[in-house]
């Protein structure tokens, strides 16, 4: 049930409407909750089983953990709901991703191993809500949060339909007080949240499905492409993740705002970042900041020296990537970024080059940067991703794209660059208030009408759903 | 987020913006309604265009649907029909659409006429499935030909076939639902054709190669489970048989000799076809032949499941097959009496056994049954 489908439109406003009139608040969040059941139970209701056992069994642990007094008891309880939760990630994820790099370990030595192949069907999420788990049992154990008393409540926290799939990831503290807050009708939080979810449709079926048409045949065979043919699909790659991924954020957060609900912004602008690591405050923030609290801080973060900063960076971004997927070109897009982010350390800026005027070009080359970083997130074997880095390196003949497809792509991304430009020097929610209700309605509705036109035929999925 | 202070305001924004979206799809619905066939329903123009193509008007057209389309080869029909008669070969035309049933076969006729195509003769695909008042086909009826009249006038089938969502999605989410045809219409009018190729459509096509790659008798039997659900709450009438008998009416009053032709299909498809559904589907061509004065010829197990490919879709051979055995049987006798003046039709066809039909064998045993035979392999 994708967000720009039927299905969930009227799943969406099924749920509206019986929130809105159910006058107690504890039957709304129950609603909620059975909203989100079905949501995610229209995608393969077995999942269900995975989803609730690892939110019911970290509820549990963390009562557990606040009960007890003995800090080993404490320890081990965490450690304990840490393992669980991440073995169901581990087995559902990267069983076969680690049967498979054993079988190519054996043969490589000359074993004739092989290992029958399991279908395992990737629960939607799963890395979302095990990350919103685990942090809920830390942050108890941190005692920076009391252990949840109601279920049903910690459930919506897992659970929450919008947010579900694909993040942001929410912390419990973020998140749980909403749940207990009494709701009310707001017409000002429903208009923010339409125009929010307007925001999302465009990015989405708009730029980000019409980039997916031209960037996927390239990816999917670069080998019979020209150097400037895989250039142009790894910009529109470039495009296209950042529509996708940040156009279901925008949708999330938006159909919150219809609940009443406050989910954290995701991203910030992530293109116009002037080095890498401004990127990662401005690029999937629930995922980074996540990481620096969860990972990069518990390792030792900063403060043991350089060597064990660089190390903890390279760790921690290492395994950011396999977080994104099991597979070896997702381990090599973490250490790439995570190489980047040292080399960003490393190297002294000289003083000459912090003048503003440099700017643009800082972006351009954290831009370049990040877009070759996207050759090992979206090829399919490491193979490709060393044909496509010849490609782009190497003048090579073969294939062109067709002339609509660049023109798509070149439309594509002048909308994308004129709205980062005028998001940075404009204040776009400002602008829109002080237009008259009139303007604002024509608006929204003619957007709307035009993404409808714009839609390419059999719109393509989410890029994260399948992490 | 900045949220404004006046909530008057956000009310009157979202809910004028809800007016005004609602309006743009009414609107898009009439725009849809007046959109030209090349963009609505474009196999209808490619068909009149290939009936221009060798003359005024084609002498016998074949209205059906994919069946049709599959089955009908029109250069053995026109050879069979050159060798049975002495007055040179008819141009015949296969006017079959995808997705097609009586309402499309009639709105194709319609447009045929309109076009000054008027033939001498026409076979109509027949089969329980397109005359059933649960018409499967619906949604591509809306889609492709329905206003909102039809629309309208439809709505007590639409209940019946279950196809409000689909009603719902094509006249109150218009503009959703036609963008392609929109976006063509708009670039065709601005000269822009060169964008119409849309992206995505590339990887569907991609995508749907893999789907000739599934076992074909294994297509046989998966596809012959279609019919079940096709025929579920049967029952004739509705849209399909009013449109079928609009069109025999119109036919008649033209002087068109028409044939209803119960399209070959597989036996494991045929066996969805159970008495009481054969008996209702038997009488009711009865009942067209008494009332319109059409011929009925029921064709439907006379194809070898040997030369299906699918369910319903024969073979290339089965297609050569199947279209010499109508033109020799059906439509040679028919041509023959017509063009000698005489416009009648003999129930009692003189079937004249086929030597060879592209490998295929048959000899005719006494009471008319077929003995198929498969040649040895040279």
């Amino acid at each position: 049930m994708l967000f720009h489908s039927v299905e969930f439109f009227l799943l969406f406003s099924g749920t509206f409407i019986g929130y809105w009139l159910i006058p107690q608040h504890r039957l709304r969040m129950l609603w909620l909750l059975g909203a989100s059941f079905g949501f995610y139970g229209s995608w393969n209701p077995w999942l269900l089983f995975v989803i609730v056992f690892s939110a019911a069994f970290d509820f549990l642990i963390a009562q557990r953990i606040e009960a007890s007094a003995s800090p080993k008891t404490r320890r081990s309880l965490l450690i304990l709901s840490i393992c669980v939760s991440l073995s169901i990630l581990g087995f559902f994820k990267y069983t076969n991703f680690l049967l498979d790099s054993a079988v190519s370990t054996f043969n490589l030595f000359g074993f004739d191993y092989r290992h029958p192949a399991f279908r395992i069907v990737l629960p939607l999420g799963i890395s979302f809500y095990t990350f919103e788990t685990i942090s809920y049992v830390v942050d108890v154990y941190h005692r920076r949060l009391r252990a949840e008393r109601n279920f049903s409540d910690y459930a919506l926290f897992i659970m929450f339909f919008p947010h579900l799939i694909s993040g942001p990831i929410i912390r419990p503290r973020q998140f749980l007080v909403q749940v207990r807050r009494t709701k009310r009708f707001d017409w000002l939080r429903l208009e923010a949240g339409a125009r929010l979810f307007l925001l999302g449709l465009v990015k989405k079926a708009v730029i980000a499905d019409h980039m997916a048409g031209i960037a996927d045949p390239v990816f999917a065979a670069p080998s019979i492409y020209a150097s400037e043919a895989v250039w142009i699909a790894l910009f529109c790659y470039t495009a296209q993740i950042y529509c996708d991924f940040s156009g279901y954020t925008d949708m999330a957060i938006g159909a919150a705002h219809a609940f009443g609900f406050k989910l954290p912004v995701n991203f910030n602008m992530p293109y116009a970042s002037a080095s890498i690591s401004e990127f990662w405050h401005r690029w999937h923030i629930s995922l980074s900041t996540w990481l620096r609290d969860y990972l990069y801080i518990p390792l030792g973060g900063n403060r043991y020296g350089a060597l064990t900063t660089y190390r903890n960076l390279i760790v921690t971004m290492g395994l950011a990537g396999l977080w994104h997927g099991a597979g070896w070109t997702f381990f090599l897009l973490g250490l790439y970024h995570g190489v980047l982010l040292v080399l960003h350390r490393m190297l002294p800026t000289p003083p000459w080059f912090a003048h503003a005027r440099f700017k643009p070009l800082k972006i351009l080359i954290t831009f370049l940067c990040v877009s070759l970083g996207f050759v090992f997130f979206r090829s399919q074997s490491i193979v490709d991703v060393g044909i496509i880095f010849q490609r782009l390196f190497v003048a090579t003949e073969g294939q062109s794209l067709s002339r609509p497809d660049i023109i798509v792509a070149a439309t594509a991304w002048s909308a994308i660059l004129i709205a980062h430009l005028a998001a940075s020097f404009v204040n776009m929610t400002r602008a829109w208030h002080r237009l008259p209700a009139p303007a604002m309605a024509t608006g929204i509705a003619v957007v709307f009408l035009l993404v409808q036109l714009l839609m390419p035929q059999g719109g393509a999925f989410f890029v994260y759903f399948q992490f | 987020m900045h949220l404004r202070r006046d909530k008057k305001i956000a009310r009157r924004t979202l809910v004028l913006s809800a007016l005004i979206i609602f309006l743009g799809e009414i609107l898009a619905g009439f725009l849809i309604d007046r959109a030209p066939l090349e963009i609505r329903f474009p196999d209808v123009p490619r068909i009149i265009g290939l009936a221009r193509q060798r003359g005024p008007s084609p002498d016998i057209v074949f209205f059906g649907g994919s069946r049709f389309g599959n089955l009908v080869n029109t250069k053995a029909v026109e050879q069979e029909l050159a060798k049975a008669t002495s007055n040179g070969s008819p141009f015949v035309l296969n006017a079959a659409v995808p997705a097609g049933d009586s309402v499309t076969f009639d709105f194709v006729a319609a447009k045929l006429l309109e076009a000054g195509v008027r033939p001498s003769m026409a076979v109509i695909e027949v089969s329980p499935e397109t005359v059933s008042r649960r018409n499967f086909l619906l949604p591509y009826h809306l889609a492709r030909q329905f206003t909102w009249a039809d629309a309208v006038k439809s709505l007590p089938d639409v209940f019946y076939s279950g196809r409000v969502p689909r009603l719902l999605s094509t006249r109150l989410v218009t503009v959703y639902f036609f963008r392609r045809e929109f976006r063509q219409w708009a670039f065709e009018a601005s000269g822009l054709q060169f964008l119409i190729c849309c992206p995505v459509d590339k990887i569907k096509r991609l995508r749907t190669q893999s789907d000739a790659d599934t076992n074909s008798a294994e297509r046989l039997v998966k596809g012959a489970k279609a019919t079940r659900s096709r025929l579920r709450k049967f029952q004739i009438g509705g849209i399909s048989a009013r449109a079928l008998e609009r069109l025999l009416e119109r036919y008649k009053a033209l002087g068109i000799t028409t044939i209803l032709l119960g399209v070959s299909i597989s036996s494991p498809a045929r066996t969805e076809y159970v008495s009481k559904i054969d008996a209702a589907f038997l009488a009711y061509m009865q009942k067209l032949r008494d009332i319109h004065g059409v011929f009925f010829v029921d064709y439907r197990d006379r194809v070898p499941d040997e030369l299906f490919q699918t369910a319903y879709y024969t073979t290339p051979q089965g297609s050569l097959y199947a279209s010499r055995l109508v033109a020799r049987e059906v439509l040679a006798p028919l041509w023959r009496n017509r063009s000698a003046g005489n416009g009648s039709f003999s129930s009692k066809i003189d079937i004249t056994p086929l030597s060879d039909v592209e490998g295929y064998l048959y000899s005719q045993k006494g009471g008319g049954s077929m003995e198929y035979k498969k040649p040895e392999i040279r």
